[in-house]
């Protein structure tokens, strides 16, 4: 069970009832930390590999549906664009917000060329992985370091 | 279930994130909204205990050597909230939807909002109304 004693980010914890009502009263110290300690990204996170044979791109994009992902490539360069919205349903209000409405469009240089035709991209749970092979002649190769026959004799 | 060691995860003393989250009112429950892109429901867990509602898990990302752009590195997380007096734990739900977490709360009866229907009272004649002088 957790308890609140061991709790190590007691200090950071938002107090739902208290958002709840933000009319009855002023921010506290402690709701102000929170709001500045929370990482609303103003676009998505992204991490960019270099595997060897391919270059994998790696976007955290929660909340943007496949239609409004685009992808673009040419030999040297990833393009990703895309949006999301925050759209409330009728009736529904925002009371407590962290999180940002997005469009953001976000270009990455590659060092080696690409073979923009075998391109794989796939959207899984807010997580867009794309693998793009490099050029067969640019990929990196492990080359076996051969030893010479050095007999050891007693 | 929350493991019972002082840190969310199993991984001690490792850093965690605190994802964002927006907190949605409607007329009968509210929202908890949380951007949780990669986790699955395998790598989460809700619970409510002693009045608050916990939001712990990490995700596991495949590994594809060293980034040479690096945006995040934290894959556990942990948030929590008071929950107001009243509601009932059965009653929320959860689910994930394209990265994010929607946690629904009901509003507890006495804490929705409620139209008061206006009583007319009688109408008291003039005549009535004047005591004797």
């Amino acid at each position: 069970m957790w308890t609140d004693a061991h709790n190590p980010v007691r200090l950071r914890q938002t107090h739902l009832w208290r958002e709840l009502n933000p009319s009855s009263h002023l921010p506290t110290l402690q709701e102000l930390r929170t709001r500045e300690r929370a990482r609303p990204h103003r676009s998505p996170v992204v991490k960019l590999y270099d595997d060897g044979e391919a270059f994998v791109l790696i976007a955290e994009v929660p909340g943007v549906p496949r239609e409004l992902l685009q992808l673009e490539a040419t030999a040297r360069r990833l393009e990703l664009s895309g949006s999301r919205s925050l759209a409330l349903q009728a009736g529904e209000r925002r009371i407590h917000q962290e999180r940002s409405a997005w469009s953001f469009e976000r270009s990455f240089a590659l060092a080696d060329p690409i073979v923009v035709d075998q391109i794989a991209a796939e959207l899984e749970d807010g997580i867009l992985t794309v693998r793009a092979p490099k050029q067969p002649d640019r990929a990196a190769r492990r080359i076996e370091i051969g030893a010479s026959a050095v007999e050891v004799s007693g | 279930m929350i493991p019972r060691t002082e840190q969310p995860t199993d991984r001690v003393g490792g850093p965690w994130m605190r994802p964002a989250a927006d907190v949605i009112e409607a007329e009968d429950a509210w929202t908890i909204q949380v951007d949780l892109p990669g986790v699955g429901p395998q790598g989460l867990e809700i619970e409510v205990a002693r009045g608050r509602l916990h939001v712990v898990g990490r995700r596991s990302q495949a590994e594809h050597g060293v980034p040479i752009i690096n945006g995040y590195a934290t894959d556990d997380f942990y948030r929590s909230w008071d929950l107001p007096s009243g509601l009932d734990p059965d009653q929320i739900e959860a689910r994930l939807e394209l990265g994010i977490l929607s946690v629904r709360l009901p509003k507890p009866p006495a804490m929705q909002r409620r139209r008061i229907a206006v009583q007319i009272a009688q109408r008291v004649e003039p005549e009535a109304r004047r005591g004797p002088p």
